[in-house]
């Protein structure tokens, strides 16, 4: 029985002195009437003077403790990882994919734990930089509610277990009829590999890329201007003029690394003659592209497909 | 008026203050002393979890100190080696030794081996292994004789005068570098260390900090 609880009975809100009154509070405050009677003893001296007397006493042994020299452990590594020197960093060069498009990053490591994300200075396309969803990528390797584990029917279960389980479930499905995989696009070779290997093992499954991060309208438009559709890549570095309708290439797009890169290329004015871009943007809230922009033209998105002729 | 108190009683307060002040005394400079670095650290030697024997593996088997702290030259930390290098040879020595279990146990499920840290300095000094490897400092100067231990035993203070001391006069404790892990190296017939010393310094340009952000960083 808890005040909780009492509160729950009336939904209409009740003075204090009335709660006082109920019989429920006053069960609980004698420690009659419910089962565990809390209330009672709460006030009952003597339970407040052992509260005192444990108190002291572990006051009492908390200065014994400190009268010893802390212990301190170095736990060595079980399988050492190779390269590493204890306490100095370790950095190596990986991709990460946002939306399908591919970033070369630079992670720092300590003891084996990723800590800061960098883009790699040799990749073609990042030459160093990073944007914000890679540097924000390794918070998600400390995310709490990151699956560690294998699960089956919301229990945990192994690798083994699951490997065991899908070479019979696999096996039996032939053709590869009502398969269909759901996956985040990648733009990695091993990637492809496998898609193109699963695809000939099951030739009728489905292949499906769903993400939240995605520019599927380009690719439905560009197989409308062009007749196929194609990943859009924009030389931001020849364009003299650059028109964005509610696209946030310099912000919270996909790909920005690049486009940032190509993009201030062309702004840039070094020497006599050169020439700098002008950037117009339309869109319906604020964005790091609007900022950026010499015009900037605010309409509804409803609007933005008007806007365009 | 008559004293409400005997003379007698002045007698008794001045003895009970000097014997008060007295004991505070000597409190305190018992404390001080027992509680210096060299009292209380030397001699620190823990009971680890596994009852490793350098006097067995690198004073009996003759097993290089780097073999194990392999990071020693390029760190500041004297890494403690993993698992795994323990089980290049425990997979065949020793296979089934009751001794062994926790780093059978640890090679098997990934868990480390907690050993207990016996050197320690607090986080306020900084020190550095490799720069004193690579100057000639040997790990006898710093550790003792640890291929004849059993259980490594701390037995120098590790206090800032100890670091000190040998900063200003680091030539008596340097050698060539291939003989740092050596802790028997005795100099050649006919030159005393610090003659050898004397030459390190001078050919290296020797020159260990004695300002306070040298090792207060
Ligand atoms: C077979 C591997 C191995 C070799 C070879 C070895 N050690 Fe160790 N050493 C260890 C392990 C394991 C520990 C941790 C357990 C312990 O303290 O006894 C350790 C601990 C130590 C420590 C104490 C560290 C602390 O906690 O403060 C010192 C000092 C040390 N070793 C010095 C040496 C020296 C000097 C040599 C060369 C003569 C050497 N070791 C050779 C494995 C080795
Ligand atoms: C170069 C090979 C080698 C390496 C590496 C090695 N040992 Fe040993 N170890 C031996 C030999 C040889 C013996 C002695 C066997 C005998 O007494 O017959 C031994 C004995 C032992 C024993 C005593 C076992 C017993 O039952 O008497 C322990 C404990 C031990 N080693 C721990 C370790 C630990 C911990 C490590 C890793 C830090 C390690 N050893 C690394 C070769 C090695
Ligand atoms: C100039 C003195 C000095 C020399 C030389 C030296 N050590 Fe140390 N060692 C220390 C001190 C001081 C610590 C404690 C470091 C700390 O707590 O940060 C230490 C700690 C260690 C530790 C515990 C792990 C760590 O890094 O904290 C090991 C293992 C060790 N030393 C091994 C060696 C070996 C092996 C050698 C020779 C190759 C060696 N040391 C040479 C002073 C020295
Ligand atoms: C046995 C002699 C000896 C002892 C003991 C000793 N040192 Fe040194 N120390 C040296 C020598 C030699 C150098 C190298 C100077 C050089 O290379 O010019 C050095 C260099 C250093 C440096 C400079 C390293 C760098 O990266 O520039 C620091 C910091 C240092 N010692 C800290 C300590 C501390 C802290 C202690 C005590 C825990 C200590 N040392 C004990 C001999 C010693
Ligand atoms: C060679 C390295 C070295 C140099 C140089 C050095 N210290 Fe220290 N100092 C240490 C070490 C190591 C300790 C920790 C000693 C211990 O654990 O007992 C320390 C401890 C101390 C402490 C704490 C003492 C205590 O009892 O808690 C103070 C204060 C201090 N140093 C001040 C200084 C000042 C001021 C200077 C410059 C004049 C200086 N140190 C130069 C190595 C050094």
């Amino acid at each position: 029985m808890s005040l909780v609880q009492i509160s729950n009975v009336k939904k209409t809100r009740v003075p204090l002195d009335q709660l006082g009154q109920t019989p429920e509070f006053q069960g609980w405050a004698n420690g009659v009437g419910s089962g565990d009677g809390i209330g009672g003893e709460e006030l009952d001296s003597n339970s407040r003077r052992d509260i005192l007397k444990i108190m002291a006493a572990g006051a009492g042994l908390a200065g014994l403790v400190s009268c010893r020299r802390p212990v301190q452990n170095i736990v060595s590594f079980s399988k050492g990882v190779e390269d590493l020197i204890p306490g100095k960093p370790l950095y190596y060069n990986t991709v990460f994919n946002v939306g399908g498009v591919a970033q070369g990053l630079r992670i720092e490591a300590n003891d084996g734990r990723p800590t800061k994300v960098e883009g790699n200075p040799m990749h073609p396309t990042s030459k160093g930089a990073a944007n914000t969803y890679s540097q924000g990528s390794v918070l998600g390797l400390y995310d709490p509610d990151r699956c560690t584990f294998v699960m089956k029917d919301q229990a945990a279960s192994s690798w083994d277990a699951f490997g065991a389980f899908a070479k019979d479930h696999f096996s039996k499905l032939g053709e590869g009829e009502g398969l269909a995989f759901v996956c985040e696009r990648n733009a990695g070779d091993s990637y492809r590999a496998v898609v193109a290997a699963a695809q000939k093992k099951w030739p009728k499954a489905l292949w499906l890329h769903w993400e939240a991060l995605n520019n599927d309208n380009a690719v439905l438009g560009s197989q409308l201007a062009t007749g196929t559709p194609a990943q859009p890549l924009y030389a931001y570095d020849k364009a003299e003029v650059v028109v964005a309708l509610d696209d946030d290439f310099l912000g919270t797009d996909a790909a920005t690394v690049q486009p940032t890169k190509l993009f201030s290329q062309k702004r840039k004015v070094l020497k006599a003659g050169d020439t700098m871009n002008r950037l117009y943007a339309v869109e319906g809230h604020f964005s790091l592209t609007g900022g950026m922009a010499d015009h900037r033209l605010r309409l509804k998105p409803s609007e933005i497909a008007g806007f365009a002729p | 008026m008559k004293p409400i108190f005997p003379k007698s009683l002045d007698f008794l307060i001045r003895a009970t203050g000097a014997f008060l002040g007295l004991s505070i005394l000597t409190g305190v400079a018992a404390y001080t002393y027992f509680t210096l670095p060299v009292n209380i650290d030397t001699g620190y030697r823990p009971e680890q979890p596994v009852p490793y024997s350098h006097k067995l593996h690198a004073g009996n088997v003759g097993m290089d100190c780097y073999y194990c702290h392999n990071t020693v030259t390029k760190a500041g930390h004297a890494a403690i080696p993993a698992t795994e290098t323990c089980m290049n040879c425990h997979t065949r020595v020793k296979t089934d030794s009751a001794l062994l279990a926790p780093i059978r146990k640890s090679y098997a499920t990934g868990e480390p081996v907690k050993w207990v840290k016996i050197h320690a300095l607090p986080d306020y000094a900084y020190f550095n292994h490799s720069a004193h490897l690579s100057a000639g400092v040997s790990c006898v100067s710093c550790h003792g004789r640890v291929d004849q231990m059993v259980e490594v035993t701390q037995v120098k203070p590790l206090n800032m005068a100890w670091c000190l001391e040998c900063h200003r006069n680091p030539a008596p404790n340097l050698r060539p570098t291939e003989f740092v892990t050596k802790l028997d190296w005795e100099p050649p017939a006919g030159k005393t260390a610090t003659e050898i010393g004397m030459e390190i310094v001078k050919a290296k340009g020797i020159n260990p900090p004695v300002n306070c952000g040298g090792c207060h960083r």
